[in-house]
């Protein structure tokens, strides 16, 4: 049996919204520990993962691990008959055939209820190996999907280049090219608009914006957003929030070899 | 395709290269943007020889000197919009474009399965292959949706036409029907044969005359709109099996089993085609799918080859109305007795089907193909 309650329902819902448009069909891993979710896009050029950690709910009780195989799209659409400040619950039987959502409005005492159908999703639990990456990179998450936003109106990839002086973002298309470089800084009066680089070695790889414009759609999970690169492995994107987060992971774009 | 790669690259590197199927034509939509403009010009050279044939007309001797005024107008206009562009496209030829380093998208490999089937229409595929994800979008909205089929009114013999609001026919196509309307048979077949795993018949076979001058086989097709979401293939037979209720199957022991092909769906509403012609003596009754049939041949005339609807149009009876046009047209000016029908090794679907039409679980006939 699961039953987990969340004081505000636009954190799923902005959660489903980030991702629904990279994945359409995943399990929800329900276990003791929190809700996870991990995707990988048709084309395995991107894969999700996500995670919402017991301690963001109140409460949360999960007897056994569960799996609830969700079609996005549907949860969607009844995520949005929830209001952003409504108190969310989840509830699932031990082998369900149906997600149960409460929403309850304490401003006008409305409690509303829905029943979304599940289904039997084959999913490969995948490991992801855990990388120590040469550069990493902490930026406002609204300035990452400014300049992603901006490049992809010149060109369909950007290189990212990480360097001792900081990051570089430029692109070359048709009509031209452009670059956008962010410099480490701090600020001490607003930490979340200061940008920070650890650097081991420098690093610069191609992806498409494409994706990266996508993952953007994460941006109001949180107000920073760590890019991590490294020669020869995807990057990684991370939404860190309060109880939990949301990665995106990316393959580069390389050159031929031959 | 990749397996060897990712297997190689499984403990450390965490992505593979992707086959560069598509993206080089990608690339080249890409360069093919600058030819455009030049491509462009031709037309305003045009624009221009007309012109100058313009001006003559007024000079001319005209007797109307009402009409021309406003055309010359029209083209002078006309012949300056089109010079202006023609500047900036000059302009626009002087950068080269610098020759972008080629680049390709890897994937992310964690060892996940690179083919997979597809639930619906159980196509296997490769979904990170661009190519192979086409293939697959266009079989499966066939599978699903029907096989586009354009109907017009010459076309064709329509032997049964719904009387409803909605537009739905079921046409006959055979040996003499049009090239065009044999090539599209031929298409629907075809996904048939995928979705059902059955062996193809040929071209040659399918429009083949039988040895009194008819034609072996008939296609009636189920068409909804400018979709065929139906198909049945029926051929000329003459001997059948009974069909034996499985208790009886058990106790006999003469009864031979036709066994059911492993690629059909579990919910392909119709019949796989026996390659051998010899059915396996062996007895198994397990499989719900396979029938058991009676040792001693009968008589029988119509044989259901291939029977199929589109998967969202089943149950609705269409099935149910292919079989009834192609018995009561089969043979010219009489209807076939439903005892001289016979199906070809069903699938679970075309057995439940055979069984509903039949009204009993056994007593109706199965018939051999033959190649």
């Amino acid at each position: 049996m699961l039953e987990a309650r969340l004081e505000q329902a636009s954190t799923l819902k902005k959660v489903v919204e980030a991702i629904k448009d990279l994945v359409q069909d995943c399990n929800f891993d329900c276990n003791d520990s929190g809700i996870a979710l991990q995707a990988m896009d048709n084309s395995h050029v991107a894969l999700v993962s996500m995670l919402l950690k017991s301690d963001g709910f109140s409460p949360y009780r999960c007897d056994r691990n569960i799996a609830l195989g969700i079609n996005l799209i549907s949860l969607t659409k009844v995520l949005r008959c929830a209001q952003n400040e409504d108190i969310l619950t989840l509830k699932a039987e031990d082998a369900p055939d149906s997600l149960n959502l409460v929403f309850e409005n304490a401003e006008n005492d409305r409690i509303s209820e829905y029943d979304i159908k599940l289904m039997d999703i084959d999913q490969e639990h995948l490991g992801i190996p855990e990388t120590e990456y040469a550069a990493s990179i902490t930026m406002p998450s609204a300035e990452f999907q400014r300049i992603c936003r901006d490049l992809m109106a010149l060109s369909e990839s950007v290189a990212i280049e990480a360097t001792k002086e900081g990051v570089k973002f430029s692109c070359s298309g048709d009509i031209g090219n452009g670059s956008v470089t962010l410099r480490q800084h701090n600020n001490v009066e607003k930490p979340e608009t200061s940008t920070r680089i650890e650097l081991t070695e420098s690093v610069a790889l191609t992806f498409s914006l494409k994706y990266l414009v996508n993952f953007c759609k994460a941006t109001s999970l949180s107000s920073t957003v760590t890019l991590s690169l490294s020669n020869e492995v995807p990057l990684l994107v991370e939404y860190a929030m309060e109880g939990g987060y949301v990665r995106f992971y990316l393959a580069p774009k390389i050159g031929d070899e031959e | 395709m990749s397996d060897p790669t990712t297997k190689r690259r499984l403990p450390k590197a965490t992505y593979s290269r992707k086959a560069p199927t598509s993206y080089p034509t990608k690339r080249r939509r890409l360069t093919s943007t600058s030819p455009p403009p030049s491509s462009s010009l031709p037309p305003t050279s045009d624009a221009e020889e007309d012109a100058p044939i313009q001006p003559s007309l007024p000079s001319s001797p005209s007797p109307l000197p009402s009409s021309p005024p406003p055309r010359r107008s029209a083209f002078t206009f006309l012949t300056r919009t089109t010079q202006t562009p023609r500047a900036p496209a000059k302009h626009k030829k002087r950068p080269q474009a610098p020759p972008q380093p080629k680049l390709t998208q890897s994937i992310i490999d964690l060892g996940q399965a690179l083919r997979i089937t597809c639930r619906t229409c159980r196509m296997s595929y490769h979904p990170s292959t661009p190519d192979d994800e086409a293939l697959h979008k266009r079989f499966h909205a066939k599978s699903v949706g029907g096989v586009d089929f354009p109907y017009t009114n010459k076309s064709g013999k329509t032997v049964w036409r719904g009387d409803g609001e909605e537009d739905v026919k079921v046409l006959l196509v055979d040996r003499k029907s049009a090239p065009a309307e044999k090539r599209k048979v031929r298409e629907v077949v075809e996904v048939v044969d995928a979705e059902l795993g059955a062996a193809e018949i040929a071209d040659t076979v399918l429009w083949q005359e039988d040895g009194d001058g008819g034609d072996r086989f008939r296609v009636y097709v189920y068409v909804h709109g400018k979709k065929c979401v139906g198909l049945l293939l029926v051929e000329r037979i003459k001997r059948a099996y009974y069909v034996l209720d499985e208790p009886t199957a058990v106790a006999a022991t003469a009864t031979k089993q036709l066994e059911q092909k492993e690629l059909e769906g579990k919910e392909g509403e119709g019949k796989a085609k026996g390659n051998d012609s010899k059915p396996p003596s062996a007895i198994s009754t397990s499989a719900s799918s396979s029938v058991s049939i009676s040792s001693t041949p009968q008589k029988a005339l119509m044989g259901v080859a291939r029977i199929w609807t589109c998967s969202s149009s089943r149950r609705k009876g269409i099935a149910r109305r292919l079989l009834e046009c192609a018995r009561n047209t089969f043979i010219y000016g009489m209807s076939v007795e439903k005892g001289l029908v016979a199906f070809s090794q069903p699938t679970e679907s075309g057995g439940a089907l055979a069984r509903g039409w039949f009204e009993g679980e056994e007593g109706w006939k199965v018939y051999v193909e033959e190649p």
